[in-house]
């Protein structure tokens, strides 16, 4: 080597370096012809890492020895049965031609958007409501729609929506309503933070069963413009109830109902119960006059109490009541209608409610910011999605009210099983 | 000869021959372990298809240790992650798989998946459009973008997107009977019937799209062409609660029909 090294150093002073140079320009042609094929590689050689393969995997046999070393597939390549059949091409269902060679691994499809698996029969049997305008057509007017409603974990809708025009004399006037399976839900009552019983009650929605929310409605008038009526709160009575009034009544076992209060009535079975005014629907039809002091007046509720009296300025007093308004109403199978009213009067929002169904209903929260049903959307899983507004005219803020509580009553419907076993928890009593 | 062989002509021969040498032999070590990686990541495949996911990740390791910017050995684990729902690992290699290969309309589908799985729907919806971009008559995508347009109730959208998917490939049932699905919830009766029966016309014995014609012909208003769809799915209905289920619809919807034929009379 020492020697070869000299032998360098003496080459590099010399004057004949070039000569030497010269020929061994063959030499290395030569030898790149010789060692470049070498590399071009032994395809039929194993390398240690093909070695490694084949003793870590026995169980697929041929479809794992059949990956050598630089090899392409050869023709005893067996590809996995399960991916394709007698190895041609095929269609899948998907429309892509899947060749023989498994290109990429295939996410199994966990038939979470198939809606055909969604079985009609579990809808509850609503009419459609024939729309009273046909021009201008509205789209979906009238329809009980549940393509954008809270589901159950088994994709049951919870909540059926639609829109419709009431009215006669003002075709601007938009009811949208919501029937809430209330087999699949439970309703419970918050009392706002600034009214009078809210010391003795809860106004927050409990951190534990925010993520079983399903919607959020608005509930009556502030106390102090509700006159003498009454609530209950877990059973509890927190302002006393009045003889004759309208009573929204949630039942300890879940059912809700809507009746005047009486006093064979008894609270021990009811878990909340809210009151306001007269019943806008009874027995299944508008309640057009009330009887008061002895005397007929006009069922319409609302004057003295409305706010944005645009319709004043414009009408006189001749239109006071084309208000934003909200109801609840209940149907013969047991189940919810919730209703929110824009420039409508009472008994057009009666009428709309009688034609979802109700047989009797009650008059909501009134006025624009007041008038709220929030409805939380939830994957198969429970995970939460998005919150959306029932009527499109509602306040964008309201979205974001009741969850850390508000100063206003208000409704929540919860998955029943959670909501019903907390409540239970709470109230003491054990369910069975 | 002697003075040609000298050991200086000898040496300089080696360093000529290896620096000729080295490129080449580089570039095909590279080659070398490409085709290394593919080859494993092929059979991961293979495996992971086959229901071995852990083995399979094992194998997309060890490509990945080949060869590093391997793009679909990072797309495949992605996938395989995303199967046995490790999201966030999912997610960290389909990114890699589309930064280093942005033009795999797979990978973009992958991640929009997995996107949409993590809740991210308005970056799924992206990675979709992107997929689309490449490949507009992915399926796939369209059908998946679908999906996620309805959990946001953009419902024009989720139909644009099945019509798309129809017309590329008239023969997918689950698109059509989603449409119908769609159609029949929105009130499109006419529309949804039509499609029920493309259904039908396609798998003579889908339950679910009998009752769903049952469903559509009532709140339709044709009590006696809904009458027909139920008892004929109550005669492929095997379950005993949606036996008690059909029959009790059928009981209402023939109690319907007696009232309007004495209306008549």
């Amino acid at each position: 080597m020492v020697h070869w090294f000299v032998g360098l150093l003496r080459i590099m002073f010399r004057v004949h370096f070039l000569k030497e140079v010269v020929f061994s320009v063959p030499v290395v042609a030569v030898s790149l012809w010789l060692v470049c094929p070498s590399f071009a590689l032994d395809r039929s050689r194993p390398n240690q890492l093909d070695a490694e393969s084949i003793s870590a995997d026995t169980k697929t046999g041929s479809a794992v020895r059949q990956v050598p070393f630089l090899a392409k597939r050869t023709s005893t390549s067996r590809p996995n049965p399960t991916d394709f059949v007698g190895g041609e091409k095929r269609r899948s269902e998907t429309g892509s031609v899947r060749s023989t060679e498994p290109e990429t691994v295939r996410i199994p499809d966990d038939r979470a958007f198939d809606l055909l698996l969604r079985d009609p029969l579990d809808l509850l049997p609503l009419r459609n409501i024939r729309p009273l305008y046909t021009s201008p057509r509205l789209p979906r007017e009238g329809v009980w729609d549940t393509a954008f409603t809270p589901r159950d974990p088994t994709g049951r809708p919870i909540v059926y929506r639609t829109f419709y025009r009431p009215s006669v004399e003002f075709p601007n006037a938009v009811v949208h309503m919501m029937v809430v399976d209330m087999s699949k839900v439970r309703m419970t009552y918050y009392v706002g933070s600034h009214e009078p019983g809210a010391a003795s009650a809860v106004s927050k929605v409990e951190p534990s069963l925010r993520s079983h929310l399903v919607a959020v409605t608005n509930a009556m008038w502030m106390q102090r413009h509700s006159r003498d009526a009454g609530a209950v709160f877990r059973g509890r009575v927190l302002y006393p109830m009045t003889n004759g009034k309208a009573t929204l009544i949630v039942y300890k076992n879940g059912r809700v109902d809507i009746r005047e209060w009486n006093s064979r009535m008894s609270v021990r079975k009811i878990q909340d119960a809210r009151q306001l005014r007269h019943l806008i629907v009874k027995d299944g039809m508008i309640v057009r006059t009330i009887r008061r002091r002895g005397r007929l007046e006009d069922a319409e509720i609302g004057l003295g109490f409305l706010l944005g009296r645009g319709e004043q300025n414009v009408d006189g007093r001749r239109f006071w009541f084309a208000a934003h308004r909200s109801a609840f109403g209940i149907r013969e199978d047991g189940n919810l209608v919730f209703a929110i009213g824009h420039h409508v009067s009472t008994k057009d929002l009666a009428k709309a409610l009688v034609l979802a169904g109700c047989q009797r209903a009650i008059h909501g929260d009134a006025n624009p910011a007041n008038i709220v049903g929030n409805l939380y959307l939830r994957d198969s899983k429970g995970n939460f999605l998005t919150k959306i507004r029932l009527s499109p005219e509602q306040s964008g803020h309201t979205l974001r009210r009741y969850e850390n509580g508000y100063t206003k009553d208000f409704f929540c419907f919860f998955f029943k099983d959670v909501a019903g076993s907390r409540h239970s928890r709470r109230t003491g009593k054990r369910r069975r | 000869m002697m003075k040609i062989l000298s050991p200086g002509s000898v040496l300089i021969s080696m360093v000529m021959v290896i620096a000729a040498a080295f490129p080449a032999w580089s570039e095909q070590t590279r080659a070398d372990r490409r085709e290394q990686a593919r080859a494993l990541t092929r059979m991961g495949i293979i495996r992971a298809n086959s229901g071995e996911l852990n083995k399979s990740v094992k194998l997309f390791n060890q490509s990945l240790a080949v060869s590093k910017d391997y793009a679909r050995a990072y797309l495949n684990r992605g996938k395989v992650f995303l199967i046995k729902g490790r999201l966030k690992k999912a997610l960290r290699d389909l990114n890699k798989a589309v930064k280093l290969d942005s033009r795999s309309v797979d990978a973009h589908v992958a991640r929009g998946m997995a996107l949409g799985r993590h809740k991210d729907y308005e970056a799924a919806v992206k990675d979709f459009a992107a997929a689309l971009r490449l490949d507009p008559r992915n399926t796939q995508a369209l059908f998946k973008r679908a999906a996620i347009f309805l959990s946001f109730g953009r419902i024009k959208q989720a139909l644009d997107d099945l019509d798309r998917v129809i017309r590329i490939n008239p023969r997918m049932i689950t698109a059509i009977g989603n449409r119908a699905y769609l159609l029949e919830q929105t009130g499109r009766y006419t529309a949804a019937i039509a499609d029920l029966k493309r259904v039908l016309a396609l798998a003579p014995r889908n339950l679910n799209a009998m009752k769903h014609l049952g469903y559509t012909y009532r709140q339709k208003g044709e009590p006696d062409s809904a009458l027909a769809w139920y008892q004929e799915a109550l005669k492929r209905e095997s379950d005993k609660a949606g036996r008690k289920k059909l029959n009790r619809e059928i009981a209402e919807l023939k109690t319907t029909s007696e009232k309007k034929f004495s209306k008549r009379n």
